[in-house]
């Protein structure tokens, strides 16, 4: 595993920094207006694009050849690509975590974490099957709805639910973020067998 | 002698094409080399052994194992080298020792190191800035520095000069040492395969055509030069004819063909080139 994820992340190490610059720009809005909204949103989009440009990356090197005819199981080849997802997604909960204490209402930023926690957990359920299925270049279309989808609902439903705005009241606090963190995990349960499966059955 | 490698009536359907009842081996002690034109078979049967396809039937074992059996500790003991930019290409040597110490159980930093200073393969550089002999060499430092007994190398020399072939080659008898060791080699250079290899094994269209020994491949084979009538006198003794401007000649079993008749020894590429492209009579 350590191998997979090792070549994974020197995929994306030349890019890193874009991402880096990125994150720190909606870091900085969402700091400044002591709302994790924005930089919870835009987490969603980097953790599912830096495990995209390491795919592509690997899609170029012929890796998943390699790596299957070195003898690395198909499941651990699939364990390993939604491990280093969720890595992906891991620096951006842990600041949201911090936008979250530093907020005045710290409940009402920790249910919009979580909500975005849940979308980003789903966005990469339904992009990594299909990557498998199709390979990256083939699902690029595709993955750019899914993803486009996912970003803007989770954004719509962000701002009509927690914004200054919000038209739906009286919802206890966490209950749409709990729904969806636990729709995003159950979303991963049901997407990896799916994902091993699809590769175990793919011609390389 | 038992087998490293076995394959038995494999089998695989694509749209259009399909690898029908290929069965050959790959004793220990033994090189054997794989030849057909493109599109004949070869990498789908290498990719069959080396578990990147799900074969339609048939069985492939691999040191005794079914290889859809084997763990990732047999697995490293089979070398690959896929064709060309069969490695990362946004790498480097150092990185990519790096990977493979993970990836391999019985990675040996040091015999690719040894193997990158042999080759003058600088560490730093990417792969992708790679010369394509440059390429090939990484290609098999990689295989050959993780204590693989079996290397499986399809084109391993494909567009290289002949001294990089050479060096090659060296590199390959120089693994052959070990009696326990076995080398399947896929490549359209076939005088480098007459260099090294014990056995050939000749696939056409998807089919196995032989698999023989390559010294009996010799005895067993000659060209004959003669008028197109003169050869159709001979037509038990022909496998196949071509004909030319200022004649025709044809490939001929040496056991069948009469005493006096002039005959040279065809090479393994007159022998292929015959059974492809010749005429039956």
């Amino acid at each position: 595993m350590k191998g997979l994820l090792y070549k994974s992340w020197l995929n994306v190490k030349p890019v890193v920094l874009y991402y880096i610059i990125f994150v720190v720009v909606f870091f900085l809005v969402s700091l400044l207006n002591r709302d994790p909204l924005y930089f919870a949103a835009i987490c969603v989009m980097i953790g599912v694009a830096v495990p995209l440009a390491s795919m592509t990356s690997d899609d170029k090197d012929g890796w998943e050849e390699f790596a299957v005819a070195a003898g690395v199981s198909r499941t651990r080849f699939v364990l390993g690509r939604y491990l280093f997802a969720l890595l992906s997604e891991l620096p951006g909960w842990v600041l949201s975590a911090v936008l979250v204490l530093l907020c005045e209402d710290r409940l009402a930023a920790l249910a919009t974490v979580l909500f975005y926690c849940g979308a980003g957990l789903l966005t990469a359920a339904l992009l990594l099957p299909l990557v498998f299925r199709f390979g990256v270049e083939k699902s690029r279309v595709l993955l750019v709805l899914v993803m486009v989808f996912v970003f803007a609902a989770a954004l719509t439903v962000g701002i009509l639910t927690f914004g200054e705005d919000a038209i739906v009241t009286g919802l206890p606090l966490f209950a749409l973020p709990g729904a969806m963190l636990a729709f995003g995990v159950a979303s991963v349960a049901v997407s990896l067998p799916v994902g091993v499966h699809i590769f175990k059955n793919k011609d390389l | 002698m038992s087998d490293n490698i076995r394959i038995q009536g494999l089998q695989k359907r694509y749209a259009g094409f399909s690898l029908e009842d290929v069965t050959f081996s790959v004793p220990r002690g033994a090189v054997v080399g794989f030849i057909g034109e493109n599109g004949a078979g070869k990498t789908t049967t290498i990719k069959g052994i080396l578990g990147l396809i799900r074969p339609s039937g048939g069985s492939v074992e691999i040191f005794g194992k079914d290889a859809a059996r084997l763990t990732a500790e047999d697995r490293g003991r089979i070398g690959a080298v896929l064709g060309e930019n069969c490695l990362p290409e946004s790498l480097n040597a150092g990185q990519l020792d790096g990977v493979m110490r993970h990836i391999f159980p019985h990675w040996e930093s040091e015999t690719f190191a040894s193997f990158l200073g042999r080759f003058s393969l600088p560490r730093n550089k990417k792969v992708a800035d790679f010369s394509r002999g440059m390429h090939q060499k990484l290609a098999l430092a990689v295989a050959l520095s993780h204590g693989a007994d079996v290397l499986v190398l399809d084109e391993p020399t494909a567009g290289l000069d002949p001294v990089a072939r050479d060096e090659i080659l060296e590199l390959l008898y120089d693994f052959m040492q070990e009696e326990r060791r076995s080398v399947l080699i896929s490549s359209h250079i076939v005088t480098d395969l007459e260099k090294l290899c014990d056995y050939i094994a000749f696939i056409h269209d998807g089919k196995m055509l032989f698999f023989e020994e390559k010294d009996a491949l010799y005895e067993r084979y000659a060209v004959v030069h003669a008028p197109a009538e003169a050869l159709q006198a001979l037509s038990d003794a022909v496998v196949a004819v071509r004909r030319g401007e200022f004649g025709a000649s044809a490939l001929v079993r040496r056991a069948k063909l009469p005493a006096g008749i002039a005959a040279e020894r065809a090479g393994i590429e007159e022998i292929m080139l015959y059974f492809i492209k010749g005429e039956r009579i």
